[in-house]
């Protein structure tokens, strides 16, 4: 059974090993509170997985409070705090995502697909102007011929849309 | 039953017929199979918008040739750079790597190929022989089997992919309680779906498999800034085309290796959870322990080239076989074919042999096509293959992160998949960080509808008793079996401590 240090010559960091647990317990007592007034054939399966499911978890806490009362671990989060300049550009990627998801309404999906490529690669450390917009330009001409032109999906559409409708018929 | 050879032949020729799109498949699996770090289920994944479109056999036979050409490309740079192109690779590089060393670099490139190929070919063709005893097996799983079946599944994934099998269980449980959040069965009342209509009709999987799978990796990419140290690079430059023909020779004179090592990942492959990593290390193992020159293993020997490369292509037949015999995915990239088999209508399991016998067979024929024309494909090209690995890092995650998020809308296109792809690509993150196996989760959420099915029916046959569950021979015996593969690590694990304290307190003494 492996629980690897996360801190080297120190001892291993096991906080961040709730976080997976402490999630799914979340939603199995969710789960439980939206179908406690239901009929059983609703809830059979829920109660089912979601007692098997406690029941692990709580196998795994103990399991990680003896190695902590041992001394043998800590309940550090090292796992997932290591290399802080590789955090901030995680960061930036997970907000650059976010960002394409909430324009694509509002800009349509070539310029927000344009502009996400384009924050994703400047968070990334792309600063040289050619690779950059020609990257991200190619990308977005790319899949707007895919999706918009060729497949016709329901991408929502915004000006670049509009203005080339009239040359593509979507 | 007996085999239809009307219907192979038919599908022979029609996979023969596929040929534009098998070659190209094939190009791009060796390129995706060679990229450390990527692979077969992202590069599925990127293109599900793709596959999506298409005919279900036309994108079965697209998937399965990307599908098993990666499993060829892996082994390309752990020969050439001694960086394993995936898992399945990792056991080529003990040899492979020092006869590149040794100047024979070429030769070794031509053994890994023409062992993946005729270990897949063999292994295929072996499948297709032993198909109308596979049908048979639809014939006796009812409810209460399938039931004990998937949970068997989740188990042996858990137990023996998993590194810690009590995070494989908590994964895979989590999984299943995700696949259950919608509208029950009878009543259609919503359950755990936060309010979000969206998440009436369920969990929907494809934005599930970018998050966990895709996004999650690109997140974990970040910290690199090459996918290839600089020594890699250089050794990527010089790469030569020589010898081709000695490698030839060598790999034919070890036709019976490459035969029987593509038989262990052929039964490997098999097993739900039991992929390609460990088919390829027990055959490298067997391999030296029947060889008359083991102490030659690890110096950079042909055979030791061949047992990994074969084993790991056997794999690829091997895990589609439950996926098709009782619709349980026997490993990850069969999970994305299951998904795009699904939004086509198609029921992977037991009566897929009845229902459509067609695709039934077609997986495994396309695969042996695959294999045929692969053969014609892999040596003009892969004097360009190890160069792809030069792509940096802050291209690559942009692409990735920004493609897969796209293709999260193709299924239902919905805006909000997109975010809760990303939203699993975060889960995906601290799964990965901390060692919880995501095939686990994946394959929990893939068959959470079809175990409430399942479970739901043996109850209401036995009128809410829980009893009904060990009601059968096949149920129990499968009971028994889940229950020593949960005992058997344990228990190893037990005579291991013994055995470390007894050698400590023999010592002390």
């Amino acid at each position: 059974m492996s629980d690897s240090s996360s801190r080297p010559g120190g001892k291993p960091s096991l906080g961040a090993d709730l976080v997976i647990p402490g999630l799914a317990v979340a939603l199995a007592i969710y789960f439980f509170a939206t179908i406690q007034d239901l009929p059983w054939e609703a809830t059979a399966n829920a109660f089912a997985i979601g007692a098997i499911l406690l029941l692990l978890v709580a196998l795994f806490v103990v399991r990680i409070a003896l190695k902590v009362l041992r001394g043998e671990a800590t309940l550090g989060f090292d796992k997932l705090m290591d290399r802080p300049s590789a955090q901030w550009k995680r960061v930036g990627i997970v907000a650059a995502i976010g960002g394409f998801v909430a324009l694509l309404p509002w800009l349509g999906f070539t310029l927000s697909l344009f502009l996400g490529m384009m924050a994703s690669m400047l968070v990334m450390g792309v600063r040289e102007p050619k690779p950059l917009l020609g990257t991200a330009l190619g990308v977005a001409a790319c899949c707007y011929l895919m999706f918009i032109a060729l497949l016709d999906s329901n991408f929502p559409h915004g000006p670049v849309e509009s203005l080339l409708a009239p040359l593509f018929g979507s | 039953m007996e085999w239809n050879w009307d219907l192979i032949l038919q599908l022979t020729w029609q996979q023969f017929g596929y040929w534009w799109v098998i070659i190209p498949a094939t190009i791009l699996g060796i390129v995706v199979g060679a990229l450390p770090g990527f692979n077969a289920q992202n590069t599925l994944i990127i293109l599900l918008p793709l596959t999506l479109t298409m005919d279900v056999s036309l994108a079965l036979t697209f998937m399965i040739a990307v599908y098993c050409a990666s499993h060829l490309g892996g082994g390309i740079p752990s020969i050439l750079l001694n960086i394993p192109g995936n898992g399945g690779a990792a056991a080529t590089c003990i040899d492979g790597y020092p006869m590149t060393k040794k100047g024979l670099g070429q030769q070794a490139l031509v053994l890994s190929f023409v062992a993946s190929v005729f270990g897949g070919l063999i292994a295929t063709l072996l499948t297709i022989a032993a198909l109308p005893i596979l049908a048979q097996i639809g014939l006796y799983m009812r409810s209460v089997e399938m039931v004990v079946v998937i949970l068997f599944g989740l188990t042996l994934i858990a137990v023996i992919a998993a590194r810690d099998m009590l995070k494989g269980l908590i994964a895979g449980a989590f999984g299943l309680l995700i696949g259950i959040i919608g509208t029950d069965h009878v009543y259609s009342t919503p359950r755990a779906t936060f309010g979000f209509l969206e998440l009436y009709d369920g969990v929907p999987l494809v934005p599930v498999l970018i998050g966990l799978f895709a996004i999650s990796e690109a997140l974990i990419m970040i910290e690199e800034e090459m996918i290839v140290s600089e020594s890699g690079r250089q050794h990527s430059h010089t790469v030569r085309w020589e010898d081709t023909l000695d490698g030839l020779k060598m790999s034919l004179e070890r036709w019976w290796q490459i035969t029987w090592t593509g038989l262990i990942g052929l039964v490997i492959g098999i097993i739900p959870g039991a992929g390609a990593s460990i088919a390829s290390f027990v055959a490298y193992q067997q391999s030296r322990l029947f060889s008359k020159t083991p102490h030659l293993y690890g110096t950079g020997h042909p055979e030791g080239v061949i047992a990994p490369e074969s084993a790991n292509n056997g794999v690829t037949s091997g895990t589609l076989v439950p996926m098709m015999a009782i619709g349980v995915p026997g490993g990850s990239t069969a999970a994305v074919m299951m998904i795009v088999v699904q939004y086509h209508g198609i029921v992977l399991g037991p009566r897929l042999f009845t229902e459509r016998p067609d695709l039934a067979y077609g997986v495994f024929v396309s695969m042996a096509v695959c294999y045929i024309l692969m053969i014609l494909t892999i040596l003009p090209l892969a004097r360009y293959m190890s160069r792809v690995v030069l792509i940096p890092i802050k291209y690559l995650v942009p692409l990735i992160t920004m493609l897969t998020i796209v293709a999260a809308f193709a299924e239902r296109e919905y805006v909000f998949d997109m975010g809760l792809a990303l939203a699993f690509g975060l889960i995906g993150y601290v799964a990965h960080k901390t060692q919880f196996h995501v095939t686990s989760i994946l394959i929990g959420v893939i068959l959470g509808p079809l175990f409430e099915q399942y479970l739901l029916r043996s109850l209401r046959l036995s009128q809410g008793d829980p009893m009904v569950l060990f009601s059968s021979t096949i149920g129990n015996v499968l009971w028994a079996m889940l229950v020593v593969s949960l005992l058997l690590p344990l228990w190893r694990e037990w005579q291991l401590s013994k055995t470390e304290a007894d050698a400590k307190f023999g010592g002390e003494a």
